[in-house]
This record gives structure tokens, sequence and C-alpha cells, in this order.
């Protein structure tokens, strides 16, 4: 039995229980940071997330050069995927952290998916492809990149998978995009290697109607804090969306790249069922300024846009939206894949393409013509 | 409900904080209901046989305990303890045996040229079923030697069998062990608790951490048939580590466990390979079972006495009978008599083998140990190949490979073993020498370099387990 403490030696009993924790938790973050020096090479002291892969200059964000965090992992160049090979024939995808890949596991995103689909194919022409995106890129932002990519890389063929809900900050002033804690981004310092860590563990394993209730609340904070909620998107919007694709087409065309268009696939498919609704409000926490009403409408205009510019310019155009099904076995949130619906979008893709394989770009020789004279840029800020 | 999993990582510190509000036959009836909670969580359906098993030996015990009192002689005795081995047994063989024996017969049937065609069952095995029948057969075995006394209450050894911690994969405790420590409260210390925390981070860095990473290798190299013989003889060394990190780090999660409520369970293994003889090798390696197997199985059949074939007979039913407990395969059934022809071989040239072995000198002593122990791990590793192999052809494929050891050598998959198994041998190396399971306490490691090094093991875990594996020995 123990014998009774005073209320000096509770409080210093107190005081060192208080101490072995923080000691363990710090021991933790300490082990992340040596650990990721050790895999990665990353820095101890300064900040290492997702925002680690890529850079900014004077043309915005691109790929960082040899970047390492956790899965992803970009090459010389600054793409996800292997270094290029001198040979074959190359094909450029463009698209935001759908394309560069989130969920799938190492490998398994679409277009190193795609590379592999094709070249399992018969025919002697070698395929390479290279991943121009990453999260977060718009049209726009690859646009101002296209001559860059296009003297490092020499692509022949460039698959264009737009995603349209980025656009929406192009809209209006609201402020940086939230993290996908519900909060604003902060300053780098302050953050804790563990936290995105547990965060990970936490999703992985805990039950769904957790995670979703969980979700909810945070979502219902981030809409409290937005002033302007619109109820759909502004045509505005969808006509510079347009324009940017139209610019895209024409400067790869320029350059006697081919383009190929496809359309945006999502979780939720053309309708939203009444069981997808966490599913559209996590999705809606990232772009408050939009009621989730207007999201799938957004989609499908943009949809449209994309069918419309492939008919009018001949381009090849894969209606992925209409061909993927939707649901959590292909899609692991709203947008993003996984590996297995990586395998068959990538297969969409390759089935289309799959001549490249035995003539090369002879057989798209259609889509590689006619370019036409797109509008002046502009913008909405 | 996996130890390594989130449930029970939620599940214990609820039962933890609820247990120590309440008074002592609170806390039992509390343990009750959570330990059941705990196993329906697999299969509620699973509680019925475990409800079978104890209903009937703890009447059992009470009518031995009173033809014990009444001084009735063991022929008077004999048929309840028979009650209870055949409701038991039967119940183990009806479980995890059946549609081995069938299957068997059917095959010999059809060797012979008849068509015998017997029912196979669609049944699940009951998680643990192995280690609760035999715990609950050591009690009445026990009140029938008059070595322990009945329970007076049912619930409370329901409880003793029942209780989470050791439900699942032991260790199997006797019931003068843990029925006493039902039957009395427990008392709860620092050190307990120091001890049990200690416990539950090894446990979770060797499950987790060692096991579970070498698990996919081990895997890959078994379900290869063109793997090379060094790869073979890696993957060989990878499992002896794995299945020890496994079971032992699943008792020590069970024993800590344990400990922060008070109870205190028997040691399971003791620095394993580190053992320089077969004898040696079965007093460290899963002591609960080995020591079960000697005092019931081993000793009535007459142990050690009599000519040495008859005490060679019984080493090898008893490990025949005990590989065969592991599981309804033939390579269990091998890997039973493998041990059971070490011990029997080291029984019969122990005292020259002594002889030769007395190299002089301390470096001699050193020299000759180190020799033995050496000797003693490499035949252990060939028995956990016939223990992991799933067929007599992967016996023999695997075996064939083991003759070219440095065919297809390569660094990283030497890496790809080392990584885990040699830090393991290095800490066990150090235990060994100091003759200390448990450094910490051994070195006076101050509270707060432990609460350091539990962060770092935490990370480990958390962040470097390998993907969760279910434990070896729960299919048992």
């Amino acid at each position: 039995m123990e014998l009774k403490l005073t209320r000096t030696q509770g409080i210093m009993r107190s005081a060192r229980y208080v101490l072995w924790l923080v000691l363990f938790a710090v021991s933790i973050e300490v082990a992340v940071r040596v650990d990721d020096w050790i895999t990665f090479r990353a820095p101890i002291f300064k900040n290492f997330n997702q925002e680690s892969l890529v850079e900014t200059d004077a043309l915005g964000k691109r790929g960082k050069p040899y970047a390492h965090y956790l899965k992803w992992k970009l090459n010389s160049l600054g793409f996800r995927g292997p270094e290029l090979r001198p040979d074959g024939l190359r094909i450029g995808t463009v698209g935001s952290s759908e394309t560069f890949g989130l969920y799938e596991s190492i490998d398994h995103e679409w277009p190193r998916e795609l590379e592999q689909s094709l070249n399992s194919r018969p025919g002697p022409v070698r395929i390479e492809v290279v991943n121009f995106a990453f999260a977060g890129m718009l049209v726009s932002t690859f646009e101002k990149r296209l001559p860059e990519f296009i003297q490092l890389t020499s692509p022949q063929v460039v698959i264009i998978y737009p995603s349209i809900v980025g656009e929406l900050y192009r809209t209006g002033n609201f402020g940086p995009k939230p993290k996908a804690n519900g909060k604003t981004p902060t300053p780098p310092a302050s953050e804790l290697r563990i936290k995105y860590r547990a965060e990970t563990i936490f999703k992985n394993n805990a039950p769904h109607w957790l995670i979703d209730w969980l979700r909810e609340r945070r979502a219902l904070r981030v809409f409290a804090d937005t002033p302007l909620v619109m109820e759909r998107a502004p045509d505005s919007l969808l006509d510079t969306f347009r324009e940017d694709i139209k610019r895209v087409i024409f400067g790869l065309r320029a350059d006697g790249v081919v383009p190929v268009l496809v359309t945006h696939a999502t979780y939720f498919g053309p309708r939203l069922d009444s069981h997808e609704t966490p599913m559209m409000i996590n999705w809606r926490q990232f772009y408050p300024m939009l009621k989730e009403e207007g999201f799938l409408d957004m989609e499908a205009r943009a949809n449209a846009i994309l069918k419309e510019i492939a008919l009018s310019e001949h381009l090849i155009l894969i209606d992925a939206a209409a061909k993927m099904p939707e649901g959590g076995e292909f899609f692991a949130d709203f947008v993003h894949f996984t590996d297995r619906g990586s395998r068959l979008f990538s297969e969409l893709i390759a089935g289309r393409l799959q001549c490249l394989r035995q003539q090369g770009t002879e057989c798209l020789a259609d889509a590689r013509t006619q370019p036409s004279q797109p509008k002046s840029p502009h913008s909405f800020q | 409900m996996l130890f390594n999993s989130l449930e029970f990582l939620l599940f214990l510190p609820t039962v933890l904080i609820v247990y120590l509000l309440l008074p002592w036959r609170g806390q039992n009836r509390f343990l009750l209901a959570a330990s059941i909670f705990f196993y329906a969580s697999w299969n509620w359906k699973f509680v019925f046989p475990l409800l079978f098993s104890t209903t009937i030996d703890y009447w059992v015990a009470r009518r031995l305990e009173q033809l014990v009192s009444q001084g009735k002689p063991q022929t008077d005795r004999r048929p309840y303890l028979i009650v209870s081995l055949v409701s038991n047994l039967g119940l183990l063989g009806f479980f995890k045996y059946f549609n081995f024996f069938a299957e068997n017969v059917q095959q010999a049937g059809a060797l012979m040229g008849m068509n015998v065609s017997l029912p196979t069952l669609q049944v699940i095995l009951p998680v643990g079923i192995s280690f609760y029948t035999f715990q609950a057969l050591a009690y009445t075995i026990d009140v029938y030697r008059g070595q322990t006394h009945a329970t007076q209450s049912f619930w409370d050894f329901f409880l003793a069998v029942l209780y989470f911690p050791h439900l699942v994969a032991g260790p199997i405790q006797r019931a003068s062990n843990l029925l006493g420590q039902v039957n009395a409260p427990r008392t709860i210390t620092r050190e307990k608790w120091a001890d049990g925390i200690h416990l539950i981070f090894c446990g979770y860095l060797k499950k987790v951490f060692i096991a579970d990473n070498l698990a996919p290798f081990v895997n890959h190299v078994y379900d290869l048939p063109t793997a090379s013989g060094f790869e073979v003889v890696a993957a060989t060394v990878a499992f002896a580590v794995q299945i020890y990190c496994d079971f032992s780090g699943y008792t020590d999660i069970a024993r800590g466990v344990a400990k922060l409520m008070g109870f205190e369970f028997m040691l399971n293994f003791n620095l394993p390979y580190f053992a320089r003889n077969p004898q040696d090798f079965w007093r460290r390696w899963h002591i609960s079972l080995s020591t079960w197997l000697r005092d019931y199985l081993y000793f009535s059949l007459g142990g050690g006495r009599g000519s040495a074939p008859v005490v060679y007979r019984n080493l090898m039913l008893t490990m025949v009978i005990g590989g065969f407990w592991h599981g309804a395969a033939w390579n269990f059934v091998l890997w039973g008599g493998y041990h059971g022809l070490l011990l029997a071989m080291h029984r019969a040239t122990g005292p020259w083998l002594a002889t030769f072995f007395a190299w002089p000198g301390k470096i001699g002593a050193l020299a000759s140990a180190s020799f033995c122990t050496l000797a003693m791990f490499i035949l252990t590793c060939y028995g956990w190949l016939l223990f992991r192999a799933d067929s007599l052809d992967e016996v023999l494929r695997m075996t064939a490979k083991l003759s070219s050891p440095l065919e297809g050598f390569d660094l990283a998959t030497l890496n790809t073993v080392a990584v885990y198994a040699v830090p393991i041998f290095v800490v066990q190396a150090v235990e060994f020498r100091a003759g200390q399971l448990d450094l910490f306490s051994a070195w006076r490691i101050p509270a707060e370099l432990r609460a350091v090094c539990y962060g770092v093991i935490t990370y480990l875990v958390l962040f470097r387990g390998g993907l969760p594996q279910g434990f070896i020995y729960f299919q048992f």
C-alpha cells in the first residue's frame, strides 16, 4: 500500500508525470524528424510536408527537382516518376492532384499505370509517360509552364485531365485555400510532423461514421467563416476555363504536340445520391464558396466545354466522366483514385491510345493539325 | 479484437479506468463482462463452447473436491476426470481436428482403393480454443491430484479462464496461480504499473515493428518456388525472429496488461535462442505450454522413469502431441516429432556431449557455449522451416535449397533480415550476459530516459511498423 502524499509531494509527482508525458511526446517528434533526415535528407529544424515537393519561381509553382516526401518522389526535372529515357514516344500528362497521385500506392498513380498498360500492348514503339502534374496545378499554370516542359521533355502527346474546382479561387477574394484540417495554412515553423502521420493512421483505422462526423464538424466551421457563398459557378469562370484549355491546345499544337482531352470523373457520377452527401461536404470544405448542389453542375458544364472543344478542334476526347464507375471502390475521396480506380482510368486512356504503340503519333495525325487562335487571355482578378 | 488494433487501444484504457474505480468484487464482475465482450468481438457464438467447457470443468472439479475431502481413492475420482478430458478434448477434436481426420481417412481409403465418404464440418475454429481447453484441463487434473482446491464460485472460475489478456494465446495459466489472484483483492503498485507499461511497449515493438516487418519477406520466399538457397536461409532465420517476436510480443502485452490490473502471469519466454541444447530450449520457449506438456502428459506417460526406449517413447509422444496441438496439419506433427527426436538424441548423448564440450579455460568455455548456442539455433531454425511450410512438398523443396545456402547471395536480402534481426539479438545477448530480462530495471534507467525510449518505440510502432498481421499463435 502506498503512503499518503502531502500536498507538495502530490504536486511534485504530478509535475513529474507531466514531464514524462512531454518527454514522451517530444521524443516521438524528434524520432520523426531524424527518420525524415535519414530517409529523405529532410531538414531537421525546418518544415517538411507536401509543400516540400514544390518550389515557386516567377511563373508560379512547379515540382522541385529530387524532392522526396513520404511516398512521393520527384525526378531531376521535378516530375513525379523515374528519370527520362532517351528513346521512345513520350506522353505528358497534365492535371492536378488526381494526376500527380494522392492515395494510390507507389507507382500506381494513373500516369505510371498508363505507361505500363500501353507498353504491355503489342507494338514496337516504347512509350514513356511523364507526369507534369502537381497538386493544385491549374490549366492556366500549365499554360505558363508549357514552353519549359516542352523544352525539357519534348513530348509528342500531352493528355490533359483538367480539374475545374481549383478555378473557384479565381472568382473572388476567398483568402488561402483551407487545409485538410479545415484551418487556413499555418506558418511552417509551427507544424508538428507527427500530426499528419497520426491523422493518416486515424483515418485509416477509425470507423467511417466517426470520420464522417468529424469531417462534417470541420466543414461546418469552414463554411461559417466563408462570407460569400454561390449557388452555382458563374459563367465567367467556365468561360475562363474554356479559354485556358484552348490556349494550352494552341500552344501544344504550335509545337507539334498532339493534345488529348479527358473529361473529369468524380466519386459521385452524374448525380448526388443522399448517401454521398458526407463526401460532398468533405469536398466542399476545400471550396466553401460554392454550395454542395453547385459542384456537380460545375463539373458537368466543364466537361461539356471539353467535349465542345474536342469536337470543334478535332481532338481525341476520352469521356472518363461517363465511363468511370462512381463510388468508393474506384475513388478514395471525391476525385482522387484508389489503386483500382487509377488502373481502370489508365485502361480507358490506353484503350483509346493503343495505336501509338504500333504506329507512333502517325495514328493521331488528325488531332495534330488544325490549330485555332484562342481569344486573348483575361482574368477575373 | 487484436491487440494491435485501434479497437483494442480504445478498449484497454476504458476497461482500465472503470476497473480502477471499482471495488474488488465489482472488478471481477466487470472484468468478466469485459472479457466476454472482448471474446464476442470475434464472434459471439464462440462464447458457447467456452461456457460449455468451463461449466463441465467447474462441476467436475467440485465433485472431485468432495471426493478428495471424503478421502476417496483416485479410482473413484477417475470417472469424473474422464468426463473433463472427454468434454475438453472432444470439443477440441470436434472444432480443430475433425476435418483433418476425415480428410486423411478419405485419402487413406483412396490409397487402398476404397471410397470412404465422410462429412466435413463447416465450422469456424473458436479463437483460443487450444489454450483455454488446456487451461481448464490443468485445473481439473490439479484438483483430481489433490494439488489444488476447487473454487466455490463459478463466476471466478469463468473469469480465470476467460480473462481477456491470456484468453486467446496464453500464457496457459495454472489454476492455482490465476484463481488465487481472482479470489483475492489485487494490489496495484507504481512498480507494477511501470513493469506493465514496459512490457506493453516491448511487446508492441516486437510484434508490430519486428515481426510484422519481417512477415512480407518470409511470405514472399515461402510463396516463391524459384527462391534461391540464400533466400531460403534468410527466410528461415527471418521466420525464427518473426515467430519469436510475434508470440513473445503478444505474451509481453498480455503480461503487461495483466500487471496494470494487479495480476501476475507466468513467464512464457526466457531468451529461447540462447539455449544450448534441446532441453534448455524447451525450458525457455513457450514455457507455459512446455511445462503443461511436462506436468500433465510426459509425467503421466512415466516421464524419465523406466528404460531408455520407454523414456525416448515418452519424449517423442509428448512432443508429437505438442506439435499436433499447434494445428491440424502434418507439418506440425513433423515439427513435434523433430523436436522429440532432438530431445531423445540429447538425452542419449548428453553426458558424452557435456564431456566433449568441456573445453578448458574461460575462452574455451565461452567458445563451447557459443558453439552449442549457434548449433541449437540452427537446429531450431530448421524446425521452424517444418513449422512454417504449407505442405510436405514445400518442406522437401526448402530443405533441398538449404544444401546450397550461398546460392543467389545478395546484400539487399541480407539487409532486409539483418535490420530487424540483429538489434533484437544484440539486446537479448546483453540481457543473457546480464542474466536479466528487463534491462531498464537492471540498469536503473531513470523514468525520464524511459519516457524518451517509449517515445521512440511509439514512433517505430506507429509509423514504421509493418502492415498489420494477425498474431501467428491466434490460429491455434
